[in-house]
């Protein structure tokens, strides 16, 4: 079971490895990222806390002008 | 005339040999000796069991290497034991075997770990079994089986403008299927080869690992389903 957060960004040309690596240290959990077009979606292992989740937007909000749609 | 010169030698070398026969134990009076307090022997004997503070002991094994052998040297020993298991902690054993465990996948050897992965399902999977991981660069079919959790879906457009879709970790298995009626042309990993994608194809990549998708039509557009397995 993975716990899904789904951001809508703009194209910032970072690709999912930057991502992953940013939200692995961020949060200190391990999880799948995939990065589309106007889309980063994570997959987090575990559920994320709601401080590690708005630190997460915070991130995303800063590097890709970035907005969950949903976790 | 004094008293002794009443007395026969005889008769006082009978008395001093019945000397002998005195018993010198205190054991009977031990209790009528009493100090401050009303403190008998009895006393001392009982607390003797209680004392405290610095008290040499004798056969120690070998390791207790302190030159004295106090209880002081007993509590020392014990204060550094203390400590020592105080800075292990929770943290320390995370630092020391799972900090050092390869970032990413976390993978050894062939089996992932802390993700819920059953690792005693996939060490003991058979070829012909579902719970079997045959290659390394094989998606975790553990979990493909068990409710998809390794396994993504997403439509993106395809237009003139080359796009590129990125996965980290890699893809183990891609399928893409070209939605539309306009050929897409695909580029896998930044490389400069390109694969067509005709109308409503769908090509399933295997055993491949796949970071990066760019895709891109030469007119028009269309739409890309890519199902991937990690």
């Amino acid at each position: 079971m993975s716990f899904v957060v789904e951001y809508k960004v703009k194209d910032v040309g970072k690709n999912a490895k930057y991502f992953r690596e940013k939200a692995v240290k961020m949060t200190g959990i391990d999880c799948l990222v995939e990065v589309h077009p106007g889309l980063v979606r994570f997959r987090f292992v575990k559920e994320l806390s709601e401080k590690k989740l708005k630190e997460l937007d915070s991130f995303m909000k800063e590097v890709a002008d970035g907005v969950r749609v949903s976790s | 005339m004094s008293i002794f010169e009443g007395l026969s030698p005889k008769y006082l070398k009978s008395q001093l040999d019945r000397l002998s026969n005195i018993n010198l134990s205190l054991t009977e009076l031990r209790d009528a000796l009493v100090g401050p307090n009303n403190r008998t022997l009895t006393d001392i004997y009982d607390r003797l069991g209680n004392i405290g503070g610095s008290v040499s002991i004798t056969n120690f094994p070998s390791w207790f290497t302190s030159s004295t052998k106090t209880t002081d040297d007993i509590l020392s020993k014990l204060d550094a034991l203390d400590n020592a298991l105080a800075s292990v902690g929770t943290d320390k054993l995370r630092t020391s075997l799972v900090d050092p465990l390869p970032a990413g996948n976390n993978w050894i050897g062939n089996v992932r770990v802390g993700d819920g992965t059953n690792v005693a399902a996939v060490v003991s999977g058979t070829l012909g079994g579902s719970a079997a991981k045959l290659l390394g660069v094989a998606p975790d079919l553990t979990k493909v089986f068990a409710g998809g959790t390794a396994y993504t879906e997403q439509e993106v457009s395809v237009s003139t403008t080359e796009a590129t879709s990125s996965f980290d970790p890699p893809l183990k298995t891609v399928v893409l299927t070209n939605e539309g009626d306009v050929d897409i042309t695909i580029k896998l990993n930044g490389g400069s080869t390109t694969k067509t994608l005709s109308a409503r194809e769908t090509k399933i990549i295997a055993f491949f690992e796949i970071s990066d998708i760019s895709y891109v039509v030469s007119s028009g557009s269309s739409t890309l389903k890519i199902e991937g397995y990690w």
